[in-house]
């Protein structure tokens, strides 16, 4: 394995490097990498992948994937060598961040008689301290053909990137919930969605009446023009949040209900400071007089679940001066802002 | 009977019955059987989302209406049942909600009637393949609704003191008539919904006559404002932003149906389009779609009067 160069990229504070490996190494090191990821993406162009192994069977110089640590001990500094030292040792903690289809087609290649082993790979490698500007750099600067939808990508990192046990909540797929249910845990499609709108900044982030693509449009128009803030708190946050109020019954409750759960994580993108600094009876206290106000609002059911979702974001997101309100006030402020 | 009787009694009853696929002997949610409800509101609700038979009383013949034009862009309903209508709701309503919905719906009654035979033709001329014929009736409702839907809304605000503002905003300053009072309507009170900021695909696809595709391509192009196409593909399709679709419309039909030659604007040859049937195609169904897009959300703004 062989690092040429590296870069430092300014916008998401992290080092870009780039080299080759060959594709022995590529199966021993990389292609496990892929099998970890639970999430499997469909192939999405047969036609491609059949040329592309027909390719690698002719000597085709594959082009080139991409990998991501997420990672604060290498920066702008770090000597060549030492990346390749580092990667050497840690290449199992990194994930490929485009390019687990070409690994794939190149595994099933590999299989093939008279098979190359000794050809090069290219690769670029980007160490990044935060998963949000990771995530920020895969959604506007896509280098594959045909995109990963936002939503895949934030599967993928939910699968790989994040610790939950180790921040501190539970968190169950739908398909570990037919198993057997964990009381407490977190639906794992909550989180996701949270993530999402967390990083879009909006609330809204899905809609049964869209169709699938035209929705993926816009949320990736929401994710670019959503500028990446220095001081800004990342998604870890709302999660280190969640896990410290979670102690209270009411807390939990309150938290699992998914469109409470994504109105607060955006919320959170603006009031990280304060909200994290809440003690459990504190932003109990918050939701009681939040519930107050919105069962006395009473909006129509034809859209409870959109207003739930709106107005618990208003509430965090503003949090600094509606915590002050009490329940009156804030209802008052609740029909100013849905103009109904 | 003469034939004057015939007129007569042709009139008193209705060409078109609604016909219930869903709820055919279930009778728990019989406000949501259009056989049961006499609802127009009802109706519309069922046309748009593609959840009705349609029986011509005349002819005989019956129309299986399965386009949801409540979904954006279009979705071809495989199978219908109660949960099709439910989905198209916010997640906490239930069908005894909707059943109590529909049974309580009486606003606006003469609105909803006064497009319901419109809309019928529009969807069954599509069916028949009668592209041009849908795209009139779907312009005649545009020119129905233009200037009620927008008093409708307005009316109903619980805060009167901001409708003023809104409707000011909707009359602009010139005067430009009905058509360009709704566009601003649109534009307001839509802006931040998520169809509004999507799209719509022009796809010449559709045109079944290969050859004709480049020529259409161009008369397409002609009539869209640039700001509006976000992208395209010569002679395959052509993005267009939502509220672009809507001067779409109204510029292809004053082009065809037009054909003064002394004014500025360039009406089409009949020569030109040779097939207007296959011209309307990319065109016709976007349009009931875009209508109907609207037309679903002054329905959920009547039902959530209800509580």
């Amino acid at each position: 394995m062989k690092i040429y160069d590296k870069d430092f990229d300014k916008v998401i504070n992290g080092v870009v490097a780039s080299g080759s490996l060959t594709y022995r190494e590529a199966i021993e090191k990389l292609t496990p990498l892929i099998s970890k990821t639970e999430f499997q993406r469909k192939l999405q162009d047969k036609k491609f992948y059949e040329k592309l192994e027909r390719d690698i069977v002719n000597g085709c110089v594959m082009p080139q994937i991409t990998l991501a640590f997420v990672e604060n001990s290498i920066n702008i500094d770090t000597q060549i060598n030492m990346i390749e030292s580092y990667f050497e040792k840690e290449h199992e903690k990194s994930f490929v961040l485009d390019g687990i289809q070409r690994l794939n087609t190149l595994l099933r290649v590999s299989k093939q008689e008279h098979f190359d082993f000794e050809k090069k790979l290219y690769f670029n490698i980007i160490f990044c301290d935060k998963v949000d500007k990771l995530l920020y750099r895969m959604i506007t600067l896509n280098n594959g053909q045909k995109p990963m939808t936002p939503r895949h990508q934030v599967e993928m990192l939910m699968a790989n990137v994040f610790d939950f046990e180790k921040l501190g909540i539970e968190v169950q797929s739908e398909k570990e919930r037919a198993d057997k249910v964990k009381i407490n845990s977190f639906n794992k499609s909550d989180i996701e969605q949270a993530y999402l709108a967390y990083m879009a900044n909006s609330p809204m982030v899905d809609n049964k009446k869209i169709i699938q693509d035209k929705m993926d449009e816009l949320i990736v128009n929401k994710i670019v023009s959503t500028e990446p803030k220095n001081d800004s708190g990342n998604f870890e946050d709302v999660i280190k949040a969640i896990a410290k109020f979670q102690v209270k019954t009411t807390n939990i409750k309150w938290l699992k209900q998914a469109n409470n759960l994504v109105g607060f994580s955006v919320g959170m993108k603006t009031s990280h400071n304060q909200i994290l600094n809440l003690s459990p009876d504190e932003f109990e206290k918050s939701i009681e007089i939040f519930e107050k106000a919105f069962s006395d609002f009473n909006p129509s059911k034809i859209k409870l679940g959109k207003m739930r979702r709106e107005l618990s974001f208003e509430y965090f997101k503003n949090y600094s001066k509606l915590k002050d309100f009490d329940t009156y006030e804030l209802l008052e402020h609740f029909s100013d802002i849905t103009n109904d | 009977m003469n034939c004057w009787n015939i007129l007569v009694t042709l009139q008193m009853i209705d060409r078109y019955s609604i016909l219930d696929p869903i709820a055919r002997n279930n009778t728990k949610y019989k406000h949501l059987k259009t056989e049961e409800n006499p609802s127009p509101i009802l109706n519309i609700f069922r046309l748009i989302s593609g959840t009705v038979n349609i029986k011509d009383n005349y002819i005989g013949t019956t129309y299986k209406i399965r386009d949801n034009n409540i979904k954006f862009p279009t979705e071809k309903n495989i199978k219908i049942k109660y949960e099709t209508l439910l989905e198209l709701f916010d997640e906490n309503v239930t069908l005894a909600d909707l059943n109590n919905f529909f049974l309580k719906a009486r606003l606006n009654k003469k609105f909803y009637r006064s497009i319901e035979v419109e809309l019928i033709k529009s969807l069954i001329a599509y069916k028949d393949e009668k592209y041009l014929e849908s795209f009139i009736y779907l312009y005649r409702i545009i020119e129905g609704i233009s200037y009620s839907i927008p008093l409708i809304f307005v009316s109903k605000k619980d805060d009167y003191n901001k409708t003023y503002h809104d409707m000011q905003s909707y009359f602009g300053k010139d005067k430009d008539g009905e058509l360009q009072f709704f566009k601003r309507f649109v534009s307001e009170t839509f802006k931040d919904e998520d169809f509004y900021k999507s799209n719509i695909t022009i796809d010449l696809q559709l045109v079944d006559i290969e050859e004709l595709r480049p020529k259409y391509y161009d008369l397409y192009l002609k009539k869209i404002n640039e700001r509006f196409i976000l992208d395209k593909a010569e002679n395959s399709y052509i993005k267009v932003k939502f509220i672009g679709y809507y001067d779409l419309l109204i510029e292809l039909r004053n082009r065809f149906f037009h054909n003064l030659k002394g004014t500025w604007q360039e009406n089409f040859e009949s020569t030109e389009l040779l097939f207007p049937d296959q011209f309307f195609k990319p065109i016709t169904l976007h349009g009931i779609n875009w209508l109907s897009i609207i037309l679903f959300e002054i329905i959920k703004f009547d039902l959530q009067k209800i509580k």
